[in-house]
C-alpha cells in the first residue's frame, strides 16, 4: 500500500512537472492520465471477472452530463463534475442490472451493445448531445484562493485530473488488497463457489461496478472541460476498445499493468500525428500479438525476467529468504 | 442500411400500392441479406463459440474487393465477386491457421477468440479507412439500371440480382447444414460439442471448414451489398450490432433460427421507416435485443 501511494505521489509530481515545462505537453499528459482512469477501472473489472466493453459509452455519458450542464444551463463546472460522475454511474448500474442474468461472454456482448446504442444516442439526440456537431464551448472549473480566482486551463486542469487520478488509484489499490482483492478474486475465480462460501456476489459486483462506471464518468467530465468541444465520434466502440488493449498490453490483473500500457500506447500516438491515423491498427497489432504470445503483457514479460534472477540470488545468499 | 424510398403520404389504393411495393421490395433484399450475414454470424457464435467482433468488416472487405477489382483492372462485377472470393480465400485459410486452429480444441477459447477479433476489427476498420477514406463508395456497373418499375418504384437489375443470389445463397447454407456430413457434424457440435467429438466428429477440421465457410459467406455478403448499395466503413459497426442481435434473439445455437429472425429484421427495417423516425429505428431493434436479453436470453429458437 505504501509502495503504491509513494508510486502514484511520484508519478503525479513528474506529471506537474512535465505539464509545467510546456502547454503541449500538459495536454499529453492530460490525455494519459484519463486513459489511466478508463484503463485502471476496465482491469478493476475484470478483477471482479466482468469483460466489459461500455467503457467509451460511460465516458461520453461524463463528459455529455458535464458539457449539457455548464454550456445549456450555466450549471457551476465543480457541480457538473459530481453530476456527470452520478449519471455515469447509474447508468453503468443499469447496463449491469440489465445483463445481470447474462454469464460470461453473453454479459460481454450485452455491454458492447450498449456502446452501441449509447453512440446512437451521442450521435442523434440532438437536444441532449448536439447531434453530429456536438456541444462547443464547454467551460472549465475555476477556484478561488486567498483572493485569487484561477482558471483551471492548460498545466492547471493537468493538476486537477492528476489530483483526481491520484484519489481514484487510491481507491483501486485499496480494492485491489486485502480481505476486498481476495474477494475479488473469488468472484473471478468461480462466482458460484464464491456464493456458496457467503460472498454477495451481485452486490459485490454491482459496487465495483458503480465505482468504475463513475470513475469512466469522471474521466468523461475533466474531459470535457478540458477538450472544451465534443463531438460523438469521440466516444464510439474503439476506444473501448484501445483501453481494452491498453489494459492487456500494460498486463491484466495487476495494479501497474494499465497504468503502463495506457502511457505506453497513448503517449506515442498524441505525440507523434502520423501515428494517430495508424492507431487501431497498431492496437489491434499489439493486442493479437500480447494475447497469443504473452498474455501477461508488459508487466509479465518483466516478472518472468526477475523471476529467472531470482533463484541464482537465493542461491547466494540465504537459502530461507523465500520462506522469510 | 436500412434505406427506403421517402414514405408519401397513402390514403387511396394506389397509394397504398406506393408504400407497399417499396417496402416488400427492400423487405425482400434486406431480409436475404440480414439472413445470410446471421448465417455465417452464427456458424461461428454457435458451432464454434467465437464471437467474431470483425464480422462487420469481413463483410466490408468483400465489398471494397469487388471496388477495387472493377474499378481498377476493369473487372465486370461477376468476374470481379469470383476473383475477390478466390485471392482472398487463401488469406481466409491463413487467419484460421495462425490465429484460431490452435484453439479450437481448447477448454475455454472464448475470451481468446473474442480478444483476437477485436484485434482484427481494430487493423481492418483502420486499414479500410486508410486505404478508402471514411466516404461512401459505390461500384457502378450496368445492373445499376432500372429493369421495371412497380407501382411508381424503380427496380433495378441489381435489385433482382442480388435477391437471387442471396436467396440461393441461403437456401444453399440451409441444404448444406441439413443434409450433408459437415452440415450434421456442424449441427452436432452446436448441440453438445463433446459429445460430437466422442461420437467421431473431426472438431479441429469441422472447425476450420465452418470458419471458411463462414468467411467465404461474410465476402460474398459484403460483394452482393456492392452489387445494389453504396458502402462506407461505418457500416460495420451497424452489422455488427445487428447480427448480435439476430444471433442473440434467434437463440445463439440455432443457425436455421437466426435465418429466419434475420428474415424477418430484414423486413421490419425496410417497413420502419414509414411509422418512425428514422434514427430511431437503432434504438427500437436495440430496445428490443435488450428486452429479449432481461426476458428470454435463450432465444426464440433453443440449441
Amino acid at each position: 500500500m505504501k509502495a503504491h501511494l509513494a508510486a502514484n505521489a511520484a508519478l503525479v509530481a513528474l506529471g506537474i512537472a512535465v505539464a509545467f515545462s510546456d502547454p503541449f505537453y500538459a495536454g499529453i499528459v492530460t490525455l494519459v492520465a484519463l486513459f489511466v482512469f478508463l484503463a485502471t477501472a476496465v482491469n478493476l473489472l475484470s478483477g471482479a471477472g466482468v469483460l466489459m466493453f461500455a467503457t467509451a459509452g460511460l465516458y461520453g455519458v461524463g463528459a455529455y452530463t458535464y458539457a449539457h450542464l455548464t454550456v445549456y444551463y450555466a450549471v457551476s463546472p465543480w457541480l457538473a463534475i459530481a453530476l456527470g460522475t452520478a449519471l455515469a454511474a447509474v447508468v453503468g448500474v443499469l447496463v449491469v442490472m440489465a445483463s445481470l442474468r447474462l454469464q460470461g461472454i453473453y454479459f460481454a456482448v450485452s455491454t458492447l451493445i450498449a456502446n452501441l446504442v449509447m453512440s446512437a444516442v451521442f450521435l442523434n439526440a440532438r437536444p441532449l448531445t448536439g447531434g453530429p456537431h456536438g456541444i462547443v464551448g464547454v467551460p472549465t472549473p475555476s477556484v478561488s484562493l486567498l483572493g485569487i480566482d484561477l482558471t483551471l486551463r492548460g498545466p492547471w486542469h493537468t493538476v486537477l485530473t492528476l489530483v483526481a487520478l491520484f484519489g481514484w488509484l487510491l481507491v483501486v489499490s485499496a480494492m485491489m488488497r486485502g480481505a476486498r482483492g481476495v474477494r475479488l478474486q473469488a468472484l473471478r475465480m468461480d462466482s458460484v463457489l464464491a456464493g456458496t462460501l457467503g460472498l454477495g456476489t451481485a452486490r459485490i459486483r454491482l459496487q465495483v461496478f458503480l465505482l468504475c462506471a463513475g470513475a469512466m464518468g469522471l474521466a468523461g467530465t475533466l474531459y470535457a472541460s478540458y477538450a472544451t468541444a465534443l463531438s460523438p465520434y469521440e466516444f464510439d466502440i474503439f476506444v473501448s476498445f484501445a483501453v481494452l488493449t491498453m489494459v492487456n498490453v500494460g498486463g491484466r490483473l495487476t495494479f501497474v499493468g494499465p497504468i503502463v500500457g495506457a502511457a505506453f500506447l497513448t503517449v506515442p500516438v498524441f505525440l507523434f500525428q502520423p501515428v494517430y491515423a495508424l492507431r487501431n491498427l497498431i492496437y489491434g497489432s499489439l493486442l493479437i500479438l500480447v494475447i497469443t504470445l504473452s498474455p501477461g503483457g508488459l508487466v509479465g514479460i518483466v516478472r518472468r525476467g526477475a523471476d529467472r534472477l531470482r533463484p541464482a540470488r537465493l542461491q547466494e545468499g540465504a537459502p530461507d529468504a523465500r520462506a522469510a | 442500411m436500412h434505406g427506403c424510398g421517402a414514405a408519401q403520404p397513402a390514403g387511396t389504393a394506389w397509394g397504398e400500392l406506393v408504400l407497399v411495393v417499396p417496402v416488400l421490395v427492400e423487405g425482400l433484399l434486406l431480409g436475404a441479406r440480414y439472413a445470410l450475414f446471421a448465417a455465417g454470424f452464427t456458424i461461428l457464435f454457435g458451432a464454434l463459440r467465437m464471437p467474431f467482433i470483425a464480422y462487420g468488416q469481413l463483410v466490408l472487405v468483400g465489398a471494397y474487393a469487388v471496388l477495387t477489382l472493377t474499378s481498377g483492372l476493369g473487372l465486370g462485377f461477376f468476374a470481379a465477386a469470383l476473383a475477390g472470393l478466390l485471392a482472398l480465400l487463401p488469406v481466409l485459410y491463413a487467419t484460421d491457421r495462425v490465429f484460431f486452429r490452435p484453439l479450437y480444441s481448447s477448454e475455454s477459447p472464448v475470451i481468446v477468440y473474442l480478444i483476437i477479433t477485436i484485434g482484427l476489427t481494430q487493423i481492418l476498420s483502420n486499414a479500410i479507412e486508410l486505404v478508402y477514406t471514411a466516404n461512401p463508395r459505390t461500384v457502378f456497373t450496368p445492373y445499376r439500371q432500372t429493369a421495371a418499375v412497380l407501382a411508381g418504384y424503380p427496380l433495378s437489375y441489381a435489385g433482382v440480382l442480388s435477391i437471387l443470389i442471396t436467396g440461393v445463397l441461403v437456401v444453399g447454407v440451409a441444404v448444406l447444414l441439413a443434409h450433408t456430413r459437415f452440415g450434421r457434424a456442424l449441427r452436432a457440435m452446436v448441440q453438445n460439442r463433446d459429445a460430437a467429438a466422442l461420437m467421431g466428429v473431426d472438431i479441429i477440421r469441422t472447425s476450420t471448414r465452418a470458419y471458411l465457410l463462414a468467411g467465404v459467406l461474410a465476402l460474398a455478403g459484403g460483394m452482393l451489398l456492392a452489387l445494389d448499395s453504396s458502402f462506407s466503413p461505418d457500416m460495420a459497426v451497424q452489422i455488427i450490432g445487428i447480427v448480435f442481435v439476430i444471433a442473440l434473439v434467434g437463440g445463439s445455437g440455432s443457425i436455421f433460427g437466426a435465418m429466419l429472425v434475420g428474415l424477418v429484421l430484414g423486413f421490419v427495417l425496410a417497413a420502419a421507416p414509414l411509422v418512425m423516425e428514422p434514427y430511431m429505428v437503432d434504438f427500437t431493434i436495440y430496445g428490443t435485443l435488450f428486452a429479449f436479453l432481461v426476458l428470454k436470453p435463450e432465444g426464440i429458437f433453443r440449441r
